[in-house]
């Protein structure tokens, strides 16, 4: 249909025209077409294309008649490479391409009809793979050229291997994947060698090669093998460490190939102990086992991660493992130890819940997490001093409000005899000014605050005072001796 | 990092004052990293925070609450309690040993290549025209003297050396320490084989045992300590009675 708008007249689509006209224009249609066809099909040739086989190194064999496609144990393949090519000064078309026979098939043929223009390849194999000993013949034919293509089987013990509890031909094409097995454990694999030939036949050579593999075992070479009889065997495969393996099986003249993958045994359950509630401003450990000894060695990573309950204070850079100072560490498995460890933490000094999480490696579920919390607290005092000077005392806090939340600072003096100097204690509504500072800084909820005042009278009359602060967890007291 | 609150004082002056307060960071002191980056170490005891290198290329480095000295390859920084630069003088290659007077203010560099001492004038860095005998293992200022830890065979001598290059010993220690801190009130830190021992200036001595070999000690305060391992470092808290070590974060070697 679409030769036939592109060659009638554009109008035509759009141009009423008498029905008579219409007939002798689609008439001269169909004979412009059929001699059209008819040039077309006289230049494509069959006698153009040529057909050589092709070797290994890429030399042309011109084929004619018969084609030699080798011996081939039972199983066992070979493929012969097939080269046409259109000789000819105009394109042709390749209309037919097929072997029949059994044992042979065809592989890598294009897509017929299929048009060479003049000194186009077309490259295709024909593989003979016999499924017993024998004489095989089948013919190939290329257009109108039929080729004879023969190969021969010869008489010999035929490998099979179980396979879910099926035998199938092995071959040496291509290899034999036994399975996978855990380092250090074994997998057994079962052959069989049969005669299927009319004759007795000896195996002089079975050996089984390769960093892992043994064998065989049930058969000792030299071994007669009587006909319609079959003789099982095993390979075994036992990896010493993890990794794809490759091994041999040689049954006479015969190669196979064995792969098999060792793998590591997979890592117990990991316990993460970690007590429930943490106080802010400490040090404190994550202990990790394992559920039982691992049978491997490896390395997991530790992963901390910090949810701030404040809605000021979304982390704390002090929330990190000891001593590398990060929210991730490598933590080292040794074989048959179950004990992984402790890791030192810092708590902080913002409320909120630390939760870790260890990455095994070749994990197969989620990480293991466990969580502690840091619990809101009263203002923390780590240190309280105090100084006397000249006209003036001074009072030194270095401490933490994990609640973001501090509001009243109050200072009581006492004399030497312990007794509170007289009038009401120091008080300072403090809650702006903390909340300024903490805005500013990035050293989590810990603050160092001076208070100097000016004293009139003897300053030497003071012994000791007690600080007093408050938040929103309550009220904590320190007191510091002049 | 630094806030002003108001306090008002009416217990102690027969009339209610102003009082004035500061809110800022706490301080820990400064570390030296494996790279030589000098840092300062913000938080308290257990509760530590790494902060930003201030310099870089540090071989030698002490800190008190107020100053840092620091000896890179080829010069002597003084920086003040921010990290900056405020001085810088040329110096020979190789470590030193620095030391600060009681109030916290540079006052000696020893430098070991030249066999040089240093003292701080005030605004520079005069050369001290004393020859020891020996390299001190530490060195600090108790007023215009030199106090310096030396070692003569199997004892630390703590010697008080004048500038005219009289010197008087004040405490002799056993020892096989190669690492030490030394205050000016005459206290000091020794790393011995797997401890710490910490000389009080009162005579009072107090040993922390540790799992591993010290590899380095260094003023990182007045109050503190680095206590340098080959794979992690901690933090010596000098207290009046009972002195404490803490890991501190962020300087794995």
């Amino acid at each position: 249909m679409r030769l036939l708008a592109c060659c009638l007249p554009s109008n035509t689509r759009k141009t009423e025209l008498p029905s008579a006209e219409v007939t002798r224009v689609f008439l001269a249609y169909l004979v412009a077409r059929t001699a059209l066809f008819a040039l077309l099909w006289a230049s494509l040739a069959p006698a153009q294309i040529t057909i050589s086989t092709v070797d290994s190194r890429g030399m042309e064999t011109p084929a004619d008649g018969l084609v030699d496609a080798g011996s081939v144990a039972a199983g066992d393949y070979s493929d012969t490479r097939f080269r046409l090519r259109n000789a000819g000064a105009a394109a042709t078309a390749l209309t037919a391409l097929r072997v029949a026979g059994t044992g042979f098939t065809i592989l890598g043929n294009p897509p017929l009809p299929y048009t060479m223009v003049p000194g186009a390849n077309v490259d295709f194999r024909v593989r003979f793979q016999p499924a017993a000993f024998g004489a095989y013949s089948a013919p190939l034919l290329v257009n109108d050229k039929t080729l004879l293509i023969r190969g021969v089987s010869p008489q010999a013990i035929t490998l099979l291997v179980e396979r879910d509890g099926k035998l199938e031909t092995a071959a040496t094409t291509a290899p034999m994947v036994l399975g996978r097995v855990e380092r250090g454990a074994s997998l057994t694999q079962g052959f069989q060698l049969r005669n299927d030939t009319l004759g007795a036949l000896t195996i002089n050579r079975a050996v089984v090669a390769g960093e892992g593999f043994s064998g065989p075992s049930g058969i000792v070479a030299p071994l007669r093998v009587d006909p319609g009889r079959s003789i099982p065997f095993e390979v075994r495969f036992t990896p010493a460490r993890n990794g794809i393996f490759q091994g041999s099986l040689t049954l006479e003249d015969r190669i196979f190939t064995l792969e098999a993958v060792g793998f590591d045994p997979p890592f117990p359950d990991a316990i993460i102990t970690v007590d429930p509630v943490v106080a802010s401003g400490k040090q404190a450990k994550v202990s990790l086992r394992l559920a039982s000894a691992p049978r491997v060695a490896g390395s997991a990573t530790l992963r901390l991660e910090f949810r701030s309950e404040i809605s000021t204070a979304l982390d704390d850079p002090a929330v990190v493992f000891l001593p590398n100072g990060s929210r991730s560490t490598p933590v080292s498995i040794r074989e048959g130890d179950a004990n992984l460890g402790e890791v030192a933490f810092q708590t902080g000094t913002t409320a909120g819940e630390i939760r870790f999480r260890l990455e095994m490696p070749a994990q197969v579920g989620a990480p293991l997490t466990a969580a502690t919390t840091v619990s809101r607290a009263v203002v923390g005092m780590d240190t309280t001093k105090a100084m006397r000077a000249t006209g003036s005392v001074q009072v030194e806090i270095i401490g933490f409000d994990n609640t973001r939340t501090a509001s009243r600072l109050t200072l009581r003096f006492f004399d030497r005899a312990g007794n509170p100097l007289g009038g009401d204690p120091v008080r300072a509504e403090v809650a702006v000014a903390f909340q300024n500072y903490y805005r500013d800084t990035s050293a989590g909820g810990t603050f160092l605050l001076r208070a100097l005042m000016p004293v009139v009278g003897d300053a030497s009359q003071l012994s000791s005072v007690e600080v007093e602060m408050e938040n929103s967890s309550g009220t904590s007291r320190s007191r510091a001796s002049f | 990092m630094l806030k002003t609150i108001f306090l008002t004082l009416s217990v102690i002056a027969p009339a209610a004052l102003q009082a004035q307060g500061r809110m800022e960071s706490p301080r820990v002191g400064c570390v030296v990293d494996a790279r030589g980056e000098v840092r300062t170490l913000w938080g308290f005891r257990a509760n530590f925070i790494l902060g930003e290198a201030a310099t870089s290329g540090a071989v030698s480095a002490a800190c008190s609450d107020s100053f840092g000295l620091v000896k890179t390859g080829e010069e002597l920084l003084v920086m003040d309690r921010a990290g900056v630069v405020v001085h810088r003088r040329e110096a020979v290659s190789g470590t030193a040993i620095l030391g600060f007077d009681d109030r916290g203010t540079p006052a000696f560099a020893y430098l070991h290549s030249s066999r040089q001492i240093l003292h701080w004038e005030g605004s520079g860095w005069e050369r001290w025209d004393v020859a020891m005998e020996q390299s001190p293992v530490a060195i600090a200022a108790q007023g215009e003297h030199l106090l310096a830890l030396v070692r003569r065979e199997d004892e630390l001598y703590l010697l008080r050396v004048a500038s005219d290059g009289q010197s008087a010993v004040l405490a002799r220690v056993a020892s096989s320490a190669r690492h030490a801190v030394l205050y000016p009130s005459g206290a000091f830190v020794l790393a011995e084989e797997q401890s710490v021992v910490v000389h009080r200036a009162d005579g009072r001595q107090q040993r922390l045992d540790v799992s591993t070999p010290v590899i380095g000690l260094h003023a990182m305060s007045s109050q503190w300590v680095r206590v340098q391992f080959e794979a992690q470092s901690m933090g010596l808290l000098l207290r009046e009675d009972d002195s404490e070590l803490y890991l501190i974060p962020g300087d794995n070697r």
